[in-house]
């Protein structure tokens, strides 16, 4: 099967689905849409890593896979953090999240944090440098950039203002060539946000008949 | 420049007093909303002025159609930069396949919208997909992506007459108004078509839905194109073509359902924009502390127009054959006092305050389209103000405390607060998706199993939700914290901090009570479009004319911007002909 052209519109449509299919309330939904967007406007499978966040992160509690607080230092937290998540606490305070470095834990597919770290550093004109194991991925107002292994399942993640180097990170030009079969996981997950059609839904839900002149 | 003081809402106008604009709580309610109508600032509208400024021309570069009308046609638009190609894939289709319905599988017509001009390779791509539609792929060189069946009566009336060398019966053709009827014009990266990020910094389609207005447009004249053409192959020694006038009177139908009423529930921001800028340009012409006579003149003319077009709108819909006749009526008695009160001081001010007074919703809602219409050097600027960038106005200001939060939601949504949500009339519905090609649908949530697959279409019973929560909340009094914990308010904390910058984001209203209309949200879209004859089929589920009376692409030549701009009324020659 070859690979799927899809538009940056459609991963964040499917994205938000997939993660509402999963348990994430519509608003964090709209976060994980928007964090697979952003990875592949820049070039980085954002639908692939997100296929693989929802599937550990499937009949998970919230309480579980989220930061115990919004200290933005959770290094010693016993559990592993859902990057979605703790991207939302980072968004929603970012004068706190430039004012140093930030020990973000462990968290499964870093990747995924960013869209809302690109979001702090544009709002707050601080470029920022997330690292994990040897991998850095930096965000600013020019662009993106990334070196090293990024691409982890899980990792140990900091985050702190500094200077963009290695490969700028860019979108693809004919947009992103998705993997199918993650695609299809993440169709199966936006499934469940779907409605069974039964004969009354499909003759009374859209108020319209079935055959016009 | 719209600023915010107390509740209010003031605009600005050089050396003009200011005038506040209609507060959210007036303009914000679904029946008002659902009697707007088209202006100066639809999108219709602007662009036909764009194309007539620019001297665009199309030209039909391609029809390869055989009878029953299958084949292709390929139409292009060129701009003084860009050129954009309309290519038509026509189909033999059963007559009962034809239906308006999101889950229908086959048209008698599909059509992309295509970046730049097409080569014979594009246009065996194309014909794999777009007959398919949602089951096809389309890529970024693709804009929009549409379809549309044929009104069956009317197309072959017409075919047949021309074809005896006679023009179509002009009653006719004003009961139905179109050939051809589009179901859906997609855009906006469905399907894989370009994102409107590739194309809005573009000028001619930086404003809402200018690309999907162009493929109608075309399609419009393909339907004509297509009548005159299957006259011509029946009996070509006895064919004629359709005489201008009738051609004239002649739009694109289109049906609407449920899938477009979402859409301004889930742009806050950008249908803020939208409803600013009308209400902006009333405020600046009811700043104005008087009218010339030439400005008085217009208005006259039109409003004698618009009841025209209201006397010949057609509806099988009981609630619209009532707000129809409420709105001659109420065009009648505006006849009866307009002259004078446009005559004298304040005139635009008086004659709203006039109507508030005096009439129903849709005479207020057409009063203030037609005020805006002799002023385009004072209004139509604010067109260029309608997008929105909704990417930067989706982060959540996590440092707001939570009493500032429970503040705004108690300022902004207290409509909301006040409705008893443990009555189930007021949850009778729920807005889901359907897993039958995902089709858009709207059920009872206390009869059917449909609340688990709910889509966030309820902002106001969300608020009430998070206002309870927000009250009970005693932990860290940061917002971040308060959605730590309750990540299920994060989608209408949002929305909440959106409506600060955006403050007609939001209809004040219950969106999932027993007595909704969903063709409330259909006809207020449908009205930016440039929509005339609203003919809902049900209550969520409507039929319009789009480009009635416009000018065909061929006849943009040698137009002017001022003049061609008030084809959206119906000419008063056709009073004579009636």
């Amino acid at each position: 099967m070859t690979a799927l052209v899809l538009s940056s519109n459609e991963i964040d449509a499917m994205a938000t689905k997939a993660a509402k299919g999963v348990g994430m309330p519509w608003g964090l939904a709209s976060d994980a849409g928007r964090a697979a967007r952003w990875l592949a406007d820049h070039g980085l499978p954002g639908p692939e890593v997100l296929a693989d966040l929802l599937e550990w992160r499937d009949g998970r509690p919230h309480a579980e896979v989220a930061p115990p607080d919004v200290g933005l230092s959770w290094v010693d937290h016993p559990t592993v953090l859902d990057p979605v998540v703790v991207g939302a606490v980072c968004a929603d305070l970012p004068e706190r999240l430039v004012a140093g470095r930030a020990e973000l834990g462990r968290i499964r597919q870093p990747l995924l944090l960013g869209a809302a770290l690109a979001s702090v550093a544009i709002r707050t004109r601080t470029a920022l440098v997330a690292s994990w194991e040897d991998a850095t991925l930096g965000v600013g107002a020019g662009g993106a950039t990334g070196c090293g292994s990024l691409g982890v399942v899980e990792a140990a993640v900091t985050v702190e203002p500094g200077r963009l180097d290695g490969e700028q990170l860019a979108a693809p030009v004919d947009g992103w060539a998705v993997d199918p079969a993650a695609w299809a996981r993440l169709e199966a997950y936006a499934h469940r946000t779907y409605a069974p059609d039964t004969e009354s839904s499909r003759l009374r839900g859209a108020g319209a008949g079935l055959i016009d002149d | 420049m719209l600023n915010r003081t107390g509740r209010s809402y003031v605009v600005w106008v050089q050396s003009s007093p200011a005038v506040e604009l209609r507060p959210p709580d007036t303009v914000m309610k679904l029946a008002r909303l659902g009697s707007f109508h088209q202006s100066r600032l639809s999108f219709m509208r602007v662009l036909l002025r764009r194309l007539v400024r620019e001297k665009w021309t199309v030209e039909r570069v391609r029809f390869d159609i055989d009878p029953p009308g299958v084949g292709v046609a390929v139409y292009e638009a060129r701009g003084p930069e860009r050129t954009y190609s309309l290519v038509a894939f026509g189909h033999d289709l059963a007559a009962d396949q034809r239906s308006d319905r999101v889950i229908a599988q086959a048209w008698d017509a599909t059509f992309a919208l295509v970046d730049g001009v097409v080569d014979p390779a594009t246009i065996d791509r194309l014909a794999a997909n777009v007959p398919l539609q949602e089951a096809g792929r389309v890529s970024a060189r693709e804009l929009t992506l549409s379809r549309a069946n044929r009104s069956v009566r009317l197309f072959d009336h017409v075919v047949d007459r021309l074809a005896a060398g006679e023009q179509p019966d002009s009653a006719m053709l004003d009961e139905v108004g179109y050939l051809m009827r589009t179901t859906a014009v997609y855009g906006s990266g469905k399907f894989g078509l370009a994102d409107r990020e590739r194309i809005a910094d573009r000028p001619e389609l930086a404003g809402p839905f200018q690309a999907e207005m162009l493929t109608v447009f075309l399609i419009r004249a393909f339907s004509l194109d297509l009548v005159e053409y299957l006259a011509q192959r029946r009996s070509p020694s006895t064919a004629v073509a359709m005489e201008p006038a009738l051609r004239r009177t002649l739009g694109v139908g289109n049906a609407t359902g449920l899938g477009m009423a979402p859409f301004v529930i889930n742009h806050p921001s950008l249908f803020s924009n939208w409803i600013v800028a009308r209400e902006t340009a009333l405020a600046r012409v009811r700043a104005l502390p008087e009218a010339e006579p030439h400005a008085q003149a217009r208005f006259l003319e039109l409003l004698e127009r618009a009841r025209l077009n209201a006397a010949g709108w057609r509806s099988v819909h009981e609630l619209q054959v009532e707000k129809v006749a409420t709105l001659v009526a109420d065009l009648d008695a505006l006849r009866a006092v307009a002259p004078e009160i446009v005559a004298g001081a304040e005139p635009w001010d008086r004659v709203v305050r006039w109507a508030e007074d005096s009439l129903g919703l849709e005479g207020q809602e057409q009063l203030v389209s037609l005020v805006l219409e002799p002023y385009g050097a004072l209004v139509d600027d604010l067109a260029t103000e309608m997008g929105a960038d909704e990417d930067t106005v989706f982060d959540i200001d996590g440092s707001m405390t939570t009493d500032d939060l429970t503040a705004l939601v108690t300022d902004l949504y207290g409509w909301a607060l006040g409705i008893d949500w443990t009555d189930l009339d007021e949850t009778a519905r729920a807005w889901y998706v359907s897993e039958d090609k995902l089709e858009p649908r709207m059920g009872e949530r206390h009869e059917e199993v449909i609340e688990p697959y709910e889509s966030p279409l309820a902002p106001g019973r969300d608020a009430a939700r998070l206002h309870a929560d927000l009250v009970a909340w005693d932990g860290e009094p940061s917002v971040a914290a308060f959605l730590l914990a309750h990540p299920e308010h994060r989608f209408v904390t949002r929305r909440v901090q959106q409506s600060i910058a955006f403050p007609y984001a939001e209809i004040r209203e219950n969106t999932i009570s027993s007595d909704v209309l969903p063709i409330d949200m259909l006809r207020c879209k449908l009205s930016y479009f440039g929509a005339t004859h609203f003919d809902p089929r049900s209550d969520r589920w409507v039929r319009i004319i789009m480009f009635r009376h416009a000018p065909f692409p061929d006849e943009l030549d040698g137009l002017l911007e001022a003049t061609v701009d008030d084809w959206c009324y119906p000419p008063l020659e056709a009073e004579r002909t009636r």
